[in-house]
């Protein structure tokens, strides 16, 4: 009995003098914008390229606040003109600096039918002020050969531009 | 290194201008399809245009197609049918016990025999119904 008191009062008094342990903080972003672009496959035939859906885009940002050069993104994609589509998208982003982020990602298109791909880019954001808002403009490449979205196994390029804000949640 | 927000208009103005451009040379997206989620239901891409989908249509509605004509074919009377008819109106089989059109028109034919045979005896009896009575006042 008396061993078991002496262990337990020897963990509360180690408990109650352990400083606080620092833990991770997970760093969230998040923002809106809206986008279009160009798009081209080989089943266009009487010219080269042809206006790309125009899109609103929700972007969300993760990373860790011990490395903070290096996060998962993950966006909303949905099309709305002419046709209505919705899609998602999953980023390996590289900050570069304070106002530029590089992204490789997978994106997709899942409904009414289905694109998969790859996609590149880059994240420019402009600051306005010091409460963390900021415009972001970003320009992006993706290459999506695959889904039942396209005929004939056709390959089709995006090459995007999508503006809007983003703001440090 | 900071950046004002005049920068940042003419960054936005110059995207948007970039946009603008692009639009208008390579652009519209109406004519001619590239995904099939660019055509209405029921319908696929093919070569840049919209088609309807040869894999929506179900083999029963193609049976049904093709099979149609025959169907609407077969509910014509065949000629072997109506000649089957016409033969077994003409020779009326005499095994058969159900009561059948054939049967009631001699029941008619029977039924007005027996009117005649009626008819056949008031004339034999010779007696004019409607005489009598005029013969009975004149007599008296």
């Amino acid at each position: 009995m008396t061993r078991l008191a002496v262990s337990l009062a020897t963990v509360l008094v180690l408990m109650a003098i352990a400083p606080a342990a620092r833990a991770q903080r997970l760093l969230l972003g998040g923002g809106v914008g809206l986008g279009t672009g160009l798009e081209r496959s080989d089943v266009l035939q009487d010219r080269l390229f042809r206006r790309a859906r125009t899109r609103i885009i929700v972007p969300f940002d993760l990373r860790v606040d011990e490395d903070t050069s290096q996060g998962i993104g993950l966006v909303g994609l949905f099309e709305v003109e002419p046709r209505v589509s919705l899609g998602a998208e999953v980023r390996y982003m590289r900050w570069i600096g304070s106002h530029f982020t590089g992204f490789v990602g997978v994106t997709s298109v899942l409904a009414p039918r289905t694109l998969v791909g790859v996609d590149v880019g880059i994240d420019f954001l402009i600051p306005l002020g010091k409460s963390g808002v900021g415009i972001f403009i970003e320009p992006s490449l993706a290459a999506l050969p695959l889904g039942s979205d396209l005929p004939d196994d056709n390959v089709l390029l995006w090459g995007l531009l999508a503006v809007g804000m983003h703001a440090d949640l | 290194m900071r950046i004002s927000s005049s920068f940042a208009l003419v960054l936005l103005f110059a995207a948007g201008l970039a946009w603008s451009v692009s639009a208008a040379s390579c652009a519209s997206i109406g004519s001619g399809c590239i995904r099939n989620s660019d055509c209405s239901s029921g319908q696929i891409c093919l070569a840049s245009t919209c088609q309807i989908d040869p894999g929506s249509i179900e083999p029963e509605e193609a049976g049904d197609a093709e099979a149609s004509p025959l169907a609407e074919s077969s509910a014509l009377p065949s000629p072997i049918d109506s000649s089957d008819d016409a033969h077994e109106a003409a020779i009326p089989d005499p095994s058969v016990t159900v009561p059948s059109p054939d049967a009631k028109s001699s029941d008619v034919s029977s039924e007005a025999a027996d009117a005649a045979d009626v008819a056949d005896a008031v004339d034999a009896a010779d007696v004019p119904s409607e005489s009598r009575p005029l013969d009975a006042t004149t007599g008296d």
